[in-house]
Order: C-alpha cells, then structure tokens, then sequence
C-alpha cells in the first residue's frame, strides 16, 4: 500500500483526507512542519499533501526545506490549500509544488487522480 | 633726465603774457612743462580738441570774446584735462560763474607767482585725476547695476527686497506675475502683504528676533511657506532668505518661486502611491478573506461528499445531503464572486499582450465543455478566419468571457449559447465579442438592472440554484477597465446577446492567417 503524508494543522482537515483515502492508501499526518519533515526522514512517504498556511512554518517553507534536504528532495508534494484565486495555482507551481489541489475539494477524483498522477 | 614734461595749453592773445607765463614756468625747479600758446579763439578751440595737453590755461577774455565760451566749448568736448581760468582783475562773479561751469582754478593774472602758477597747475591735474577716476567707479557701477537688473528682472523666480522694517524696497518683473502687484502698488508696503493672514504672525516674530537677537533662523535657508495673492487667492511657495548689512541698516532680499505645479506632481504622486498602497492592501486581504471563507467550506463540502459515499443512507438523508452540498457550492461560487467585485473595484493593474483572439475564446469553451452542464444546450463557437491578434489583458479578457458564457448557460434551459468573434474594417467598434443565448431573454425595463450587483431579476432564479448575480457586475467593471463596452441586447422570449465592443483605437496585428494571405472560405462555426 502506497504511503501518503498529510500535512495540516487543522484536524477536520486531516480527517476528510485520511476518511477519503484510507481505504486505497497508508495514511500519516502532521500538524505541523518540522514534525512533519523528522517524521519524512524517518518513514519516507510516497506522496505529501501539504496545506500551505500553518502556523510558525509554512507550507512553501516546508517545501523549500524538503527541496534542500538531501534524501527527501525528490519527494511528490502535493499543494492542498484554501489559497485558491486567480494564479495561485500557477504560484505554487512555480514555487516548486508537483501539483495543485484547491480546497474546497468539489469532486473527490480530483484527489485520486492527483495522487495517482505522483504515486502510480 | 628729470620727470617727464606737463603739457600744458596756453589761450592767450597778448604775447606778453604768453612770455611772462613761460617765463614763471621755467624758473620752477623739478618740474619741466611743454608749453603750446593758442593765441586765437579759433586756434584755442582746434588745440582743445587735438588735446594733447594735460591742463589749460585759459585767458579769461580773447580776441574781444568771452573766454568763458572756450571752457564751455572744452567741457562739452572729449577732452578731460583741466582748465585753470587767468584773468586781469578779480571778480568774484565771474570766478563763481567759471568754477560753476568746472574750471580747476581762477588766477589773477597781477598776484600771479610761479609758486601759485605751479600749484595750481598740480592741483588741478591730480583733481581731475580724481574725477576721471571717479567718473569710472560710476560707469562700473551703472553696468554692474544694469547687469544685476537684467538678471533680476529676466529671472523666473521672484526678487523682493525689504528693508529691516520689512518694508518692500525692491519688486521684479517675475514678483509682478507671480503676486499679481505692479511695482508701484507693492514699495512701501509691509512684506506680510504677500503671505495670508495666519503666516504673518511668525513672519513678524522672524523681524523681530533679527532685531534683538541679530539673527534669524531663516535666512540662508530654503523654505516652503504660503503666498497671498493680489486676488485673495494662496499658493505654495519656496522662500530663500539673504540678508545684508550697509550704513544704511539691513536688507533682506527673498528669492520665492511658486510651487504650485511641483506641489501638485507631488500630492499625484502620493496620492497614486496611497492608492497603490491601499490596493496591494486591499489584495492581500482578499487573499485572506478568501482563504478564511474558504477554509469552512472545505469541511462542509468534504465530509458531504464523505457521507454522500456512505451507501447505508436511505433517500431522504442522501436528499437533505445533495441539498447541503449544493449551497454549499453556491457559496464557494458567491465568495469567489464578491472577492473578484471587491478586486476590480479597487482598480486592479493592466497587464496587456498581443493575444489571438480565437486562441482566448477557444480555451475558455473548452473550460465550459469540460465541465458538468446541461445536455439540453449546446455552446457554439464562431470565430471569423482573419481574426487579428489584439492587444489586450488576456486573463481579464477571459475572465469577463467565463462570466457571460456562464451567465448565458445558467439562463438557458435548452437551446444553445453562440460565442461569436467578428472584426469590422468599417465599424466604429472593429473588433466584438458577442455571447448569444437562447434563454428567456430580459424586459426592456430591467436592461440596465442586470449590471447592478444582486439585481432584483435575480432573486426569482436564484432559487434555481444558479449562483450570484455578480457576474455581469464583474464583467461590466472590467470591460471598462480594459476600455471597451459591454452591451446587451435582448427581448423577452427571444434570448439575449451580450457583446464585447473593442473601441477602434484598439490595436491590433494581422493573424498569421491574413498574414499569409486572403482566406477564402465561410466562417468557421463548431458545435460543442
């Protein structure tokens, strides 16, 4: 079973993404950005999706520490955030995220493909 | 060899005192003299004006005549040397006349001595030394005046002197523009005339303080100051202070120069700067309020759908579930809406390219046909073969495109929605963008309504579940950010078509296609 990370500091959150996938995936979650990236040099996951605003490190500064990190810089990470207007997606791109997913999720096979689109 | 010889000129018409003159002149010692005698009127006058002499000595009657005419006659002419007036008699009369008229000296010819005679003569050179020195300090002093006028009078900024009473003395040409007194209106009168009521305090106390204290914090410096002028009306100013003292007591002279039109540049600037400011503002905390709105809206919608999953819920419970999930979504629709209102309100920055056309409707149908939609209505494309390349903000462009074609389709129950680009070489409107429906279309009366935010049409659809009346609000504000109009057509029960009017001053370039030459053929229309 392919492992995903579920980065988020709200625990609603964490339960929608875990309620969704665990049935076709192994989830973990963190709330918070440095646990998180101990937790990934422990037990490499296959895929991460990371929120973006979290309290005291945020998600595109957990990516650019993933980035730099020298076993998890080629991690899959997947930008799940309420950041949603006009060129955010195209921000996170560029910032360095593989892929984008908007919250609210309207359509739960936008996940799964996501996912299986960096975990096939 | 002694010093060189005095020149000196002799008028006399009695060669016995021509002799008797030469005679003294030889016995005075250190000094050599160059004596010519002139013995007539005429000849008198032709040596005055050769003057080769350093002074003259002139009979005060020649040749019957009145030797007072030949002093006239030496004054008026260029010869500067001075003349020393001889006489037989002594008459003060006519010692006062000669002196009168610049004669050095006037000599009675009986009480002459060579002494006298020498000392006259040495007098009168180094006075009229004196003179023609003076009369140079003068001259100097008259270019050096003009020079300072002409430079003070041509200038821009205007020159004001006062004396220590701040009473003006001074008033130049530029004073005149900028104050609006004449010179004549103004000497004389207390510098506060120039500066409205609520300055003259402080300018009172600078006087006074330079009085007492004999300094004052202004002068050397540059200031910016309020000026009064002769029509009631203030303006900004810069003030320059320099002050100088004489015998007669101290002056200040005011270099001020109008600032109005700097002033002006400077509040745009911050004003824009303001504006600038308060729009990245209002941006990020759009950001936010989207962010935060959005937040809620993923729990509520994600553990829907979780519970929309569930198999082991009857009909009415999966019900009440899809109806949760549908406001829901109305909601997400309406926050995106508002945020987008909020922004275009606020002004939002122009980011302009040269973008086909076709290019742009094309990627926003295909948006539409990928979506969820009604089976019932078709959208259709036409896109005329030379369609040039414009210059516009493309994601505002679409934007606007999104908000009619979603508009169309939420009022179009069956039928299709047309998406027509056309370009016209004779149109006032060259380029427009029609979205044609085949809905219900608008009364006449409610035309301008639908443009307002949440018109009151909208409340009876609303319950359809189609979303917010925002979106042609939106629309509207961008087209006319981006310069063009958005206009509506429609009647009821015969559809509506919303166009995009390109005003003719929009640029465009030929599309490749026209530029590879004339394309034959009908207009390309494709069904989606």
């Amino acid at each position: 079973m392919r492992k995903i990370a579920v980065v988020d500091d709200n625990a609603d959150n964490r339960l929608i993404i875990r309620t969704i996938l665990e049935d076709q995936y192994e989830i973990v979650e963190f709330s918070a950005g440095m646990e998180a990236i101990e937790g990934f040099r422990k037990n490499r996951p296959d895929v991460v999706i990371l929120d973006i605003s979290l309290p005291e490190m945020d998600g595109t500064e957990i990516l650019r520490r993933i980035r730099e990190d020298t076993q998890l810089y080629d991690l899959p990470v997947i930008a799940l955030t309420a950041h949603a207007m006009v060129g955010d997606r195209e921000k996170y791109l560029s910032a360095g995220f593989n892929d984008y997913v908007p919250k609210p999720i309207l359509d739960m096979n936008v996940l799964f493909s996501t996912i299986r689109r960096w975990a096939p | 060899m002694g010093p060189r010889p005095t020149r000196i000129l002799l008028i006399e018409d009695r060669e016995s005192d021509y002799l008797l003159t030469r005679r003294m002149l030889s016995t005075i010692e250190g000094q050599a003299f160059d004596l010519e005698w002139a013995s007539s009127y005429g000849a008198g006058l032709q040596a005055i004006h050769r003057a080769a002499h350093e002074v003259c000595l002139l009979d005060s009657k020649i040749d019957g005549s009145d030797g007072l005419e030949l002093l006239r006659e030496s004054q008026k002419s260029e010869c500067k040397a001075p003349v020393i007036i001889l006489t037989g008699m002594g008459d003060y009369r006519l010692d006062v006349e000669a002196m009168e008229m610049g004669a050095a000296d006037f000599l009675i010819k009986d009480q002459l001595t060579a002494t006298l005679l020498e000392r006259s003569i040495r007098y009168a050179i180094a006075q009229a030394r004196t003179l023609e020195e003076l009369r140079r300090q003068q001259d100097e002093i008259r270019v050096s005046e003009l020079r300072f006028r002409s430079v003070v009078q041509s200038a821009n900024d205007a020159i004001v002197q006062t004396d220590e009473n701040a009473r003006i003395i001074f008033w130049n040409k530029a004073a005149e523009v900028i104050f609006g007194y004449r010179e004549g209106e103004v000497l004389g009168f207390p510098l506060e005339l120039l500066m409205p009521e609520w300055r003259r305090p402080d300018l009172r106390l600078g006087f006074e303080r330079f009085r007492t204290g004999g300094k004052s914090q202004l002068v050397g410096k540059t200031i910016e100051l309020e000026g009064l002028r002769k029509d009631g009306s203030d303006f900004p100013l810069e003030l320059s202070l320099a002050s100088w003292t004489t015998s007669e007591g101290t002056s200040f002279t005011a270099i001020i120069r109008d600032i109005t039109e700097r002033k002006r540049g400077e509040e745009m600037r911050c004003a824009k700067e303001a504006a600038e400011k308060a729009n990245r503002t209002t941006s990020s905390f759009v950001a936010i309020v989207s962010h935060e709105l959005r937040t809620p809206l993923h729990a509520i919608i994600g553990f829907t759908n979780i519970l929309l999953q569930n198999g082991s819920l009857d009909t009415r419970d999966l019900d009440f579930l899809e109806r949760i999930l549908r406001n829901a979504e109305n909601q997400l629709r309406l926050i995106d809406k508002v945020l987008d209102l909020g922004r275009v309100e606020v002004g939002m920055d122009v980011e302009l390219a040269f973008v086909s056309l076709e290019t742009i409707v094309n990627e926003v149908v295909k948006q539409f046909e990928a979506g969820r939609r009604n089976p019932d209505v078709q959208i259709v494309l036409c896109v005329s073969p030379s369609m040039p390349v414009v210059l516009t903000d493309p994601a505002k462009l679409k934007q606007v495109l999104i908000h009619l074609i979603d508009n169309a389709l939420k009022f179009t129950e069956r039928g299709s929605v047309t998406v027509n680009v056309a370009t016209s070489s004779v149109d006032s409107t060259p380029v427009r963008i029609d979205v044609i429906d085949t809905g219900p279309g608008i009364p006449a009366d409610r035309l301008e309504e639908i443009f307002e935010p949440f018109p009151r049409l909208e409340t009876e659809v609303t319950r359809v579940g189609a979303g917010s009346g925002l979106g042609l609000s939106i629309s509207r504000n961008l087209c006319r950010l981006l310069g063009y109009r958005l206009q509506v057509r429609s009647r009821p029960g015969r559809g509506s078509t919303f166009s995009i009017l390109m005003p003719a001053s929009v640029r465009t370039m030929p599309s490749a296609a026209e530029r590879a030459g004339p394309v034959q053929g009908e207009r390309d229309c494709k069904r989606g």
